[in-house]
């Protein structure tokens, strides 16, 4: 018997089928995976078993046998964590574990913080989380913060049904198992989750049950023991997107001329220290590391936006200014930043203006800005890019996060740079938007472009990566040929055991 | 094909904001013989010329994301100095003037300077520059008014050409050139890109403190010569200039669009907001409003202006 | 026919007459309704006092002549002389018989008034002087006189010894400049008068509550205050009452609103050199109204200044 059961359940907005016919079997003791690209629908979905919209189009949601649309307070069982941290970072661990107080037993009209440190000390502990309860939730690490959000769910003393929205879409592999032990004590206490991934390993190890949803669609269900990854990934993406192809850009005929295209040598910033690298003409150059091993912060310094403490950058054999992003912009060298949200797209700008802003040199006529010609432009970048959206007046706000991740790299790429640098550039994004990401990665770095890629995901950079740098703690560890490296030497080099270098 | 023109033009964000100020107009004409008459017209078009031209530095601030609170005190001070250098020293009023304007652009450089080079908040500095400028305003002057200013400068404040007083041309001619620049122009589009998201505007090249200095330098600048203008139609220059000029600019922006988050508007709609503001002062009077209910008339009057404008925002977005 | 013809040239010859006499000596044409419109410097009780003077005028006219004379009041909420031109300028719009106002700066305000008495608008001034050079009716009081009436006094009850404060009003106004100025020089005839403070309160009765605590704070000795606008007084004798000192200090306050005329019925402050402000809106009416049918009135009409104290107030 289901706990949850959802029956032909379907959603119109004005002009939009967002979902339509799903029906869904939760049960309790089982993890369920909702699996879907960007904008398949989960998210409607997850609203309406959620109640935060209360008003399906069509169908029914009925949970502990009751139908919600006359048993609303049946929406107390489900507990929902999405994907983007909704913490209060200027309250502490406790305050956000509680708040709303009357959620959580804190009844009185008087909240008494001993009271409530000691309550979330038990929660803590439950969770390994190592911050402490009176510790602001701003000081606290990200994945400690991931992981106080599923606390924070869970204090619903009601809570049969957990919801998941990429609980680990910032998290490194051990802090993965963290997020994991913990579904799993939830699921053998008799909870059922429904866990929501792109990352296709994760879902196939904590999975038992799957849903697939495509265009608003149920497109295909059953039991994870029963598929492969493969399968998976063809329900969602509706083709067969050849996963097991890697993105490494073919080194050119003959070995180029003059330096190289970047040439870093004993940089020393803000938390870390002595990096030296060198960048090749027509290469894709890896950045491996744990959370907070310093990468971002060594990309960050060469472009200018943090400053550098020792150590020369040459730009194909000049000298580069440092601490100035625009000079940095000027040169040909551009960073694309890990956070779309914080550093990269102007939200409240339409995807025109957010393009536009970087083509101005291209669009500046005798009076003032063209608008012609900088729709022409921006037109020719949404093909090129194939990036999805209803009219490039939309506010870029709107997009999915791999549309959104598709119009900042056209918008890089329009001023024809010499050095890209990516900063996770596929966090949250389904996989073949994935795949679309990794084949204009490659043609550009084919047609004489440095790229520069970090990422958390070791399999994404052991597909596009010509070499890989690793980093432990703010210092390099090794330097690595992709094609001839082992997965254990690279993980070793990220934990930091020793200092490593192969072929490079 | 009708409709759809007409949905065309409702889809300019500046639609709510302008039918509004259609209404109230319209109202203001029906409701009051006086209203229409040509000296009332030009009393309208004067006093919006003074408080628009701050408004247009203010709403440009606000896109940006910053605020100035002491672009009032700087027209104040700015019209004392260039009174005090026509009168006391005894420069050529014009030259003065030209002076004038250059230490308003000092003053609200110096604003800028601070908020970018020390990370202060434009809020909180502001008011602490507001301050100091007012005190300025009052060490120089002892609170008593330098008369006489030079009639042959008054004209720039007193004056009309074919019926229209001098100081709203300049506002308008302002006008015109500040909607060019934010909107047809690179420093227009790096003030919204940074109100929108400095850090990303940081990513992108921008020189986000570049921009940002410029703007509060022009700020002043517009103050300035507001306040100028005032010294000019006053034929004194008074210390208590600019002393209005603080919160309505703010009012006007966001009625007018601007959002005090940043990022959002035009000063064009600023200046609507500020002709909304300009009647409603006016009509209160034709009316005859008790003055203690002119604070109640006049805020339900933006409330339900205000109210309109989200009304037909949201209508059109559900819509589109 | 003839009979016909002699009454209508009868007719035409009082009324030619009529016209005539009318022509020679103004204020003799009927006139069925008037507008006059008060504009004070700001939102403050004193000016209700004026508004209460004037609608008493009007009543008075209304009373007499049976014509109707309507009385409206427009103030600025900010005592900025911006504010004040473009409600002035708004109601010149309205195209009222007469404007009777308070400057906030003669010189800053004269664009309007020109404007006002180009479009044939009687204006009076009160409490106030009218801007150089132009013929306006002005009443009101001498402002010297009325402070040194409450500091001479002060000084009498202090047997000519001892420390004083001024409160002093907005430091931009005239008049207030010219009271503390005034003050000032009557204490520095009397050798054992001693100024020790001046505060300044821009005519706030909060604000001169707070300067005057501050002062007292830090003038253990001060014996005696007076002050140069409406609100100083009343926050003065506050800050006397929290303090503790009623007896101790003496408060010779400053015109009559209901809290100053309190605070003397209590015995907080001695008496008060007071303006007249009812009389100021009265005689601002009548002179618009005579005006308006065309008299001319005086260049100054001196309301006077009167002691208040506990014997004469009830």
């Amino acid at each position: 018997m289901a706990f949850l059961e959802v029956e032909g359940l379907g959603r119109d907005f004005p002009g939009v089928r967002a979902l339509d016919d799903v029906s869904l079997k939760l049960e309790l003791g089982r993890v369920h995976v909702l699996a879907g690209e960007n904008g398949a629908g989960k998210s409607t979905l997850v609203k309406l078993i959620t109640g935060s919209d209360p008003s399906p189009t069509r169908g029914r949601i009925v949970i502990d046998g009751k139908d919600v649309a006359e048993n609303p307070e049946k929406f107390r069982f489900i507990a929902y964590v999405p994907q983007e941290l909704s913490l209060f970072p200027h309250l502490s661990v406790a305050e956000n574990l509680f708040i709303p107080y009357d959620r959580a037993d804190f009844t009185g009209r008087l909240v008494s913080q001993r009271a409530l440190e000691r309550e979330a000390q038990v929660y803590l502990d439950r969770f390994a989380i190592t911050a402490k309860p009176s510790a602001l939730v701003r000081n606290i690490s990200v994945p400690d913060q991931q992981l106080l959000q599923i606390a924070r769910a869970s204090t619903n003393k009601h809570m049969k049904v957990l919801i998941l929205d990429e609980p680990t879409s910032s998290l490194t592999t051990t802090e993965v198992e963290r997020v994991f032990s913990v579904v799993k004590s939830f699921r053998d206490t008799g909870h059922a989750i429904v866990f929501i991934s792109h990352k296709m390993g994760e879902v196939l190890e904590i999975g038992d049950d799957f849903t697939v949803l495509r265009n608003g669609e149920k497109v295909a269900d059953g039991r994870i023991a029963d598929i492969t990854e493969r399968d998976l990934i063809r329900a969602m993406s509706g083709s067969e997107v050849s996963f097991e192809e890697h993105f490494r850009p073919t080194p050119p005929a003959e070995p180029p001329s003059g330096p190289p295209v970047l040439e870093v040598k004993n940089l020393s910033g803000h938390r870390f220290h002595d990096v030296s690298f060198e960048l090749r003409h027509g290469e894709i150059l890896g950045f491996a590391g744990l959370l907070g091993a310093g990468r971002s912060e060594v990309m960050q310094t060469i472009f200018g936006y943090l400053k550098a403490k020792t150590g020369t950058v040459r730009l194909r054999g000049q000298p580069h200014v440092l601490g100035d992003t625009s000079h940095s912009v000027g040169h040909g060298l551009l960073y694309l930043s890990e956070e779309r949200k914080l550093h990269g797209i102007l939200p409240q700008l339409s995807v025109r203006e957010n393009i536009g802003v970087s083509i101005l040199k291209q669009t500046m006529a005798r009076f003032g800005i063209s608008s012609s010609k900088e729709r022409a432009l921006v037109k020719q970048i949404i093909a090129a890019y194939d990036i999805k959206t209803a009219s490039m007046e939309k506010k870029i706000f709107f997009l999915s996060g791999g549309n959104q991740q598709k119009a900042i790299i056209g918008r890089a790429m329009a001023t024809s740079p010499s050095v890209l640098i990516f900063d996770e550039p596929t966090k949250g994004i389904d996989v073949r938007t994935k795949a679309e990401i990794y084949k204009i990665m490659k043609r550009l770095a084919e047609s004489g472009v440095g790229i520069i890629l970090i990422s958390s995901e070791m399999d994404e950079l052991r597909k596009c990566a010509s070499r890989i740098v690793t980093m432990y703690a703010g210092r390099q560890t090794g330097s690595f040929d992709n094609a001839t490296t082992s997965n254990e030497t690279l993980i070793g080099a990220i934990f930091g055991s020793g200092s490593h270098s192969n072929a490079a | 094909m009708q409709r759809k023109n007409l949905s065309f033009l409702l889809a300019n964000p500046l639609a709510g904001v302008f039918v509004a100020l259609l209404i109230i107009f319209v109202l203001s004409a029906l409701l009051s013989p006086y209203f229409l008459t040509s000296y009332n017209m030009s009393v309208i078009a004067r006093s919006l010329a003074f408080v628009g031209l701050v408004t247009v530095g203010q709403s440009m601030l606000l896109i940006l994301g910053e605020l100035d609170l002491s672009l009032g005190v700087i027209g104040g001070l700015c019209g004392v100095v260039a009174g005090m250098l026509m009168m006391t020293v005894g420069v050529n009023p014009w030259v003065a003037i030209v002076l004038g304007l250059a230490f308003g652009g000092v003053l609200g450089f110096f604003n800028g300077i601070m908020v970018t080079q020390l990370g202060l908040h434009s809020l909180v500095l502001t008011i602490g520059t507001a301050g100091i400028y007012g005190g300025i305003n009052l060490v120089l002057t002892k609170g008593v008014a330098i008369t006489n200013i030079p009639k042959q400068i008054q004209f720039l404040g007193r004056g009309d050409i074919v019926g229209i007083p001098v100081p709203f041309i300049i506002m308008i001619v302002v006008l015109a050139i500040a909607a060019f620049v934010t909107l047809k122009t690179p420093f227009g589009r790096y003030l919204y890109a940074i109100g929108n998201n400095p850090a990303a505007a940081a990513m992108l090249g921008i020189k986000v403190n570049r921009v940002r200095v410029l703007t509060f330098t022009a700020a002043g600048m517009l103050a300035a010569l507001a306040g100028l203008l005032m010294v000019s139609r006053l034929g004194t220059a008074q210390p208590s200039i600019g002393d209005t000029w603080v919160l309505p600019p703010i009012a006007a922006s966001v009625i007018g669009g601007v959002a005090t988050t940043g990022g959002v508007g035009t000063p064009v709609g600023a200046i609507l907001g500020a002709a909304i503001i300009g009647i409603i002062e006016n009509i209160i009077v034709l009316f005859g409003v008790s003055p203690y209910w002119q604070g109640v008339v006049s805020g339900t009057i933006v409330v339900l202006a205000i109210s309109f404008d989200a009304i037909s925002r949201r209508y059109m977005r559900r819509d589109a | 026919m003839k009979k016909l013809t002699v009454a209508l040239l009868t007719a035409s010859a009082i009324l030619f007459t009529g016209a005539a006499f009318a022509g020679d000596l103004p204020g003799l044409i009927k006139k069925d309704s008037f507008r006059f419109v008060i504009v004070p410097k700001v939102v403050h009780p004193w000016f209700d006092l004026v508004n209460d003077g004037a609608k008493h005028a009007a009543a008075v006219i209304e009373a007499q002549t049976g014509a109707k004379v309507t009385i409206e009041y427009s103030a600025p909420q900010q005592a900025d002389v911006v504010q004040q031109n473009q409600i002035l300028e708004s109601t010149i719009a309205t195209r009222p018989d007469g404007i009777a106002i308070d400057l906030l700066d003669p010189s800053g305000n004269r664009a309007p008034l020109e404007e006002a008495v180009e479009q044939g608008i009687q204006v009076s001034v009160f409490d106030s002087v009218p801007p150089e050079g132009m013929a306006l009716t002005a009443i009101g009081n001498d402002f010297c006189e009325q402070a040194e009436i409450a500091s001479e006094r002060l000084v009498k009850l202090l047997n000519e010894e001892g420390e004083v404060a001024i409160m002093m009003g907005v430091p931009s106004a005239p008049n207030h400049a010219i009271r503390a100025e005034c003050h000032k020089k009557v204490f520095e005839k009397y050798p054992k008068i001693k100024l020790v403070a001046t505060g300044i309160d821009n005519d706030d009765i909060e604000t001169a509550q707070k300067q005057a605590a501050a002062i007292m704070q830090a003038n253990p000795n001060l014996k005696g205050w007076v002050a140069c606008d409406a609100a100083g007084p009343i926050g003065v004798a506050q800050a006397i009452t929290e303090a503790g000192k009623a007896g101790k200090i003496t408060l010779v306050g400053l015109d009559n609103l209901p809290e100053m005329l309190q605070a003397i019925r209590d015995g907080v402050a001695d008496s008060s050199s007071s303006t007249k402000p009812q009389m100021q809106g009265y005689w601002a009416v009548m002179t618009m109204w005579q005006k308006a049918l065309g008299v001319e009135t005086p260049k100054t009409i001196d309301t006077g200044i009167a002691v208040l104290t506990k014997d004469n107030i009830d």
